[in-house]
């Protein structure tokens, strides 16, 4: 399954949050499938989806993601039994949070994907990938926020050993 | 002192001048609200930078929300970036602008409270000069206006100022009627910006109707409190303990809205904000409200309880600062009334020791309360 | 009617019933009133109640504010309906006990928004939005109420109060984050949107905590919008609507506009309003099977 990734001038940071159980294995199946998928994102694993705190997700645009993805088990599998309920509320609620202050959820991506799923895995994040890629860099969330000295620093003319 | 008459419907044209002579201008501004708010919004005056003389409120509205002290003791700024580069850490140094600046609109109480910064920030004789202060200091200039009509919170005549005073003023302005200002150069800066407004300028002004314009605002405020005997009363070290400080505090919650609209406090914080192994140290406005002010690293806090909190407060503002640096600690403006969300007033303080001053048989600490 | 809370607040401290009565006392001056606490029979002749008592007393029940330290047992408060929202929320979150709190209610008619408005009497100019459509005008929770209490429909969903969160909803995304960029320009971070919500209640809150820095203390974009973004958050479900967020604000910046959105959402989604009931849970520590997914891939 050998795809051609393409480098664009524009590389989206993707930051997903994912469960251990149920998603990241689904993601490391691809992985010793060998099958190919946008290496734009980074994964943090977690023990549930439950786990996902909004913070985390406000914290990667801060640092500088571009997009978020979030992921658990399916409803009914989750191995503690009821995170990803919990989890599915939470970013409801969060989603119409951060629609009100003027963030594109479309930046903000939620799924079920279970530790079978790889070929779901791949597709997801290609999806995703693309879509970010061309909805372009967080406009909100720019350099102004992210690194909100920036324009402290003194200019540097040359890198100093 | 030189002096001169300026008309009040000219001081747009005043700040269309200096913006034209590439000094940023500070004025008071109404916020403007995007659209239907309900009926709670009320109208935001705040000290901003102005483009253009079009759209000021100097001399109307008492006082903007913010005062003058975040434009030389900044909300927050870095003091270096440093990166970690294997085992050593590199400093990297941070440019700071800062453009000659006039604000100009300045209510007395907030121009006598620049003294009281200065005394911690720039002050030569302990040896530290904060540089960052010290630099906006000296590339500010005050234009100040004498108020016409102080409000029920205002008490500068209980703190030995006034309503028309130009302590701290570089340029001071007071109405004499007829849509005049009596104008009154007070420092090298002041005549500067005199030199940039010459054209507006005219005649010699007229003392006698400052003075007497000054007088008649003096007899509308109506809070008036004694503050003589608080200092000698709070430096008895048995008053510490009063009950009145606990009956008076109780209903404080520790919001810090007082400390932060305050314009003498000036308590401040740094923290380092990283980003993996790069990051910037930063300092930004803190409050001694706060419940981790005197929290020790062991857990201990010597101010537990909100009411002590409070009565470090009063005693920063009406000893310490005094003791200390020979400066007033409080200025009268009555921002720390209106902010505060409980009502709790330091006017109620004052004058609850002046009370106590003249009784001194009065109970000194309440068991029951703890 | 303030006869009939003083009578009752008199018995209680007589009979030894309750510990302190949180009221509502004259302010430091006309168009104020400020908290008091009653320990003494003798001192209820101080309790007043009238348009002027805009203050949320709840907040001195919360565990933030030393009320577990301050050794009082069972505890009187005066509430109006606002406030008894968020006395039932305290309790159906396991905050308080419901035999610790004695709910001396009284009718509203509304509250005057800011003292400077004040002018003797309450009217459409003065009148808080938080006021408009409410349906606790009667309270709902009372241990005593002077008077008899008729019988309220309040199975009406919220209705958000503020014109501004419809307003906000009818622009497009990067004006709204344009007014929200502009709005909080003036954000020092005091925090006093904190320290008056009576259901802020952490021992430690999240912003304070140092290592790691969730929250950056300092007052730039990024801080200030972490910072709100998160108090909304933590407040899903749970905010009363109270609106002294708003009021507290030393810098008059609309913080409760997140909420009073967030109170609409969670009403739409999961049908609850925060502080009717005793016992019903708040919607994110509770789930359905089939709650609602449209967005989920």
């Amino acid at each position: 399954m050998g795809k051609k990734i393409e480098i664009h001038d524009f590389e989206p940071k993707i930051m997903a949050f994912v469960c251990k159980w149920c998603t990241y294995s689904g993601a490391d199946l691809a992985g010793t499938s060998r099958m190919d998928y946008s290496p734009n994102v980074r994964m943090v694993r977690l023990p549930c989806s439950g786990r996902i705190d909004p913070q985390f997700m406000i914290k990667a645009f801060e640092q500088g993601a571009d997009g978020v993805f979030i992921s658990g088990c399916h409803p009914g599998d989750c191995h503690y039994n009821e995170g990803n309920y919990y989890a599915r509320r939470r970013n409801t609620t969060f989603r119409q949070l951060m629609d009100f202050n003027g963030i594109d959820i479309e930046r903000i991506e939620f799924s079920w994907i279970s530790a079978a799923e790889a070929i779901k895995w791949t597709e997801v994040i290609d999806a995703f990938t693309d879509k970010i890629r061309e909805l372009g860099r967080h406009p909100q969330y720019n350099d102004d926020i992210v690194d909100p000295y920036a324009q402290f620093l003194v200019q540097k003319d040359q890198e100093s050993a | 002192m030189k002096t001169a008459t300026l008309n009040k419907s000219e001081i747009g044209k005043c700040i269309d001048l200096l913006v034209q002579s590439d000094l940023r201008v500070i004025a008071p501004r109404l916020i403007p609200r995007l659209d239907e708010d309900g009926t709670d919004s009320i109208d935001v005056l705040t000290f901003t930078e102005v483009e253009s003389g079009d759209d000021h409120q100097v001399g109307e509205g008492l006082l903007p929300l913010n005062g003058v002290k975040e434009f030389l003791f900044a909300k927050h700024e870095p003091l270096f970036a440093y990166e970690k580069r294997g085992k050593k850490v590199e400093i990297i140094p941070v440019h700071h602008e800062y453009p000659q600046t006039v604000i100009i609109g300045v209510r007395p109480c907030d121009a006598a409270s620049i003294a009281s910064l200065e005394s911690v920030f720039s002050n030569a004789n302990a040896g530290f000069e904060d540089p960052f202060f010290t630099e906006r200091r000296s590339r500010t200039t005050f234009i100040t206006y004498s108020c016409t009509a102080p409000d029920a919170s205002c008490f500068c005549t209980s703190v030995d100022l006034a309503p028309d005073s130009s302590k701290g003023s570089d340029l001071h302005l007071t109405e004499i009627g007829d849509g005049r200002l009596h104008v009154e150069v007070l420092t090298k800066a002041g005549e500067a910006v005199a030199k940039q407004l010459e054209s507006l300028l005219e005649g010699e002004g007229d003392q006698a109707a400052r003075e007497k314009s000054g007088a008649e605002v003096h007899e509308k405020l109506t809070r008036l409190r004694n503050s003589a005997p608080i200092m000698d009363w709070l430096m008895d070290t048995a008053n510490f303990d009063d009950e009145m400080w606990q009956r008076l505090g109780e209903k404080c919650i520790g919001c810090g809205s007082c400390t932060f609209v305050c314009p003498t406090c000036h308590c401040f914080d740094i923290v380092d904000e990283n980003k993996g192994s790069k990051g910037y140290r930063v300092k930004f406005w803190d409050s001694c409200q706060f419940d981790h002010f005197t929290l020790h690293a062991s857990g201990h806090n010597p101010r537990d309880w909100q009411y002590k909190r409070y009565r470090n407060r009063f005693n920063c503002k009406f000893k310490i600062y005094p003791e200390k640096f020979e400066t007033q600690g409080c200025v009268g403006c009555g921002r720390c009334i209106r902010a505060c969300p409980v009502n709790l007033d330091i006017t109620e303080y004052m004058a609850e020791v002046a009370h106590k001053a003249a009784n001194p048989n009065a109970i000194k600490a309440d068991p029951d309360f703890e | 009617m303030i006869e009939q809370i003083r009578n009752q607040a008199r018995k209680l401290l007589e009979d030894g019933d309750v510990d302190v009565v949180i009221g509502y006392a004259e302010g430091s001056d006309p168009c104020r009133t400020t908290p008091v606490f009653i320990r003494k029979a003798e001192d209820v002749d101080k309790l007043i109640y009238d348009p002027r008592c805009i203050n949320s007393l709840p907040l001195y029940l919360n565990k933030r504010h030393e009320y577990t330290r301050k050794g009082w047992k069972k505890t009187a408060i005066i509430g109006k309906g606002c406030d008894i929202r968020a006395i039932v929320q305290l309790i159906a979150e396991n905050q308080l006990k419901r035999d610790e709190i004695y709910i001396l209610g009284v009718p509203c008619e509304g509250q005057v928004s800011h003292p400077e408005k004040w002018d003797g009497s309450l009217h459409d100019g003065n009148r808080a939005t938080k006021c408009i459509g409410c349906d606790v005008m009667t309270p709902h929770e009372t241990d005593f109420f002077p008077g008899d209490k008729p019988d309220v429909d309040r199975s009406n969903p919220y209705e958000v109060t503020s014109p501004k969160v419809a307003n906000l909803m009818e622009l497009e995304l990067d004006k709204r984050f344009a007014f929200w960029r502009t709005d909080f320009d003036r954000c020092f971070k005091c925090y006093a949107c904190r320290e008056v919500c009576p259901h802020c209640s952490c021992n430690v809150c999240i912003t304070d905590e140092t290592t790691p820095s969730w929250i950056d203390p300092a007052a730039h974009k990024k801080g200030v919008f972490s910072w709100h973004l998160t108090r909304a958050m933590h407040l899903v479900g749970r905010c009363t609507g109270c609106g002294e967020c708003t009021r507290a604000c030393p810098m008059d910046i609309q913080v409760d506009l997140f909420n009073q959105r967030m109170k609409e959402v969670v009403q739409d989604s999961y049908s609850y309003k925060p502080g009717y009931s005793l016992e019903d849970k708040h919607p994110l520590i509770t789930y359905q099977v089939d709650d609602r997914e449209d967005f989920i891939k």
